[in-house]
């Protein structure tokens, strides 16, 4: 009898050790993230400089990019060859404010992107030169730049400014 | 009975220790029934190793609600009114009035389904035919290239194609020549797809006040009849969009018009929702 009740204490001993395994085994990653969040410095995603251009310039009303489908339909961009992408299109059909963030997947990848947005850019200068000169000089103004796996195409009367916080945000040049 | 406590808690035991690891995913699938049923079931799947392998499944149904049996996409509902997947197999071709219904079915899916746009600002029945080495050829920007208007249907894959143009034309060409541009596109659209449906939209009313000695309201309407009759004589259909977008005097209405700082023409959110849902009752 005292062997059984020895064994069933034994048990549950086990049983309790691996109980508390399983809740030690969170606390222990969390701490873990916690010393590596306290070292490296948080990148900031497209997604926040869009929004912090958005908070920061006054931005016209616009349909933002909600998935890639947008990306394919506006500029024939598909999801293999962005990492990241935000911004959006002015809705009016008249002001050609357009606000394009892409991360290329790869090197590979940058130079079509760029060649994407730069026949967008064109289309648009195009449609308005003779119609709406206005707008034709914004969007002569503006260019699509790159910086590594970065392509960006900011079309505004607010241009520098926003290309200034897209830069600051990523710690470009 | 010693035994028996012992196989209880060693039992016990491999539960809680399952219960640690494995992960439950639900998965939801539908199927047609032989009676036209769409019966809707969810499976649960278990996996309980680190490699995420499935190892047990249990599934039950849900759900039963009743289905047509013909596709969606060509039947009008029982009030006479086609649904938004409708417009799936749908392309629209237009100037900057209908670049505002694109940026408004982007964000409103609900609107016109997966349609899709073949448009320009400034672009007119005649511009967008004007020779390739002219400045002033303005052609439809469609998935990071420029097309050619006529191959609308080809390149969107459309089986139906929605045309408004013609505000771009009427103050420079007039009423007759932006007929006769209207009626060679018209035909190069009829020739690159012949078995695409052509609707053909009446141009939209201006503003009060926004109106010119060569480009009004009455040059509008003008033009609007004589389009009417061109679609009756080719079997195209034609929508009267200028009607309801108009108000009594005939001009654009005032809470339809989301430029009124500017050319008076564009519309606001209201008039592209009123557009759609015209759409939708008369196609």
């Amino acid at each position: 009898m005292i062997k059984k009740i020895a064994v069933i204490l034994s048990v549950a001993m086990t049983m309790g050790s691996v109980l508390c395994a399983c809740g030690d085994k969170e606390e222990n990653t969390s701490q873990v993230n916690s010393a590596v969040s306290q070292n490296v410095v948080q990148e900031k995603t497209l997604t926040d400089v869009f929004s912090d251009i958005k908070t920061q310039v006054n931005v016209s009303e616009m349909v933002e990019f909600q998935d890639v489908s947008s990306l394919d339909r506006y500029y024939g961009i598909t999801a293999e060859q962005v990492s990241e992408f935000a911004g959006g299109i002015n809705n009016s059909g008249v002001e050609q404010e357009e606000i394009v963030l892409l991360k290329a997947s790869s090197d590979a990848d940058v130079e079509a992107l760029k060649t994407a947005l730069e026949n967008r850019r064109q289309s648009k200068l195009n449609e308005n030169k003779n119609y709406n000169p206005e707008q034709a000089e914004i969007i002569e103004k503006c260019s699509v730049e790159t910086n590594g796996l970065y392509v960006f195409m900011i079309i505004s009367p607010n241009n520098e400014q926003m290309t200034q916080i897209f830069k600051t945000d990523l710690n470009l040049s | 009975m010693g035994k028996k406590i012992m196989a209880g808690i060693v039992c016990a035991m491999l539960c809680l220790l399952t219960g640690c690891s494995s992960e439950e995913t639900e998965v939801v699938t539908q199927q047609k029934n032989d009676e036209g049923y769409i019966v809707t079931e969810l499976t649960t799947a278990v996996s309980d190793n680190p490699n995420g392998q499935i190892s047990e499944e249990s599934s039950a149904i849900v759900s039963e609600v009743p289905v047509s049996t013909k596709n969606d996409s060509t039947q009008p509902s029982n009030n006479g009114t086609v649904t938004s997947s409708w417009f799936d197999d749908a392309v629209f071709v237009g100037d900057s009035v209908t670049l505002k219904l694109n940026y408004y079915c982007d964000a409103h899916p609900e609107a016109l389904g997966n349609v899709k746009f073949f448009c320009a600002g400034s672009m007119g029945y005649n511009n967008t035919q004007f020779n390739e080495d002219d400045e002033e050829l303005i052609r439809p920007y469609y998935k990071g290239a420029t097309q050619k208007t006529e191959e609308c249907a080809v390149v969107t894959k459309s089986t139906k194609v929605f045309v408004m143009l013609g505000m771009n034309d009427i103050g420079l060409y007039g009423v007759d020549g932006s007929l006769e541009s209207a009626r060679t596109l018209l035909t190069k659209i009829h020739e690159n797809s012949p078995d695409a449906v052509i609707y053909v939209q009446s141009v939209t009313p201006i503003l009060e006040g926004f109106e010119g000695e060569t480009w009004n309201n009455t040059l509008i309407q003008e033009f609007n009849g004589k389009l009417q009759e061109l679609s009756d004589e080719n079997g195209y259909h034609y929508l009267d969009i200028y009607s309801i977008m108009a108000d009594e005097s005939g001009h654009l209405r005032k809470n339809y018009c989301g430029d009124p700082e500017a050319l008076g023409i564009h519309f606001t959110e209201q008039a592209c929702e009123v557009w759609c849902d015209y759409l939708k009752n008369h196609v």
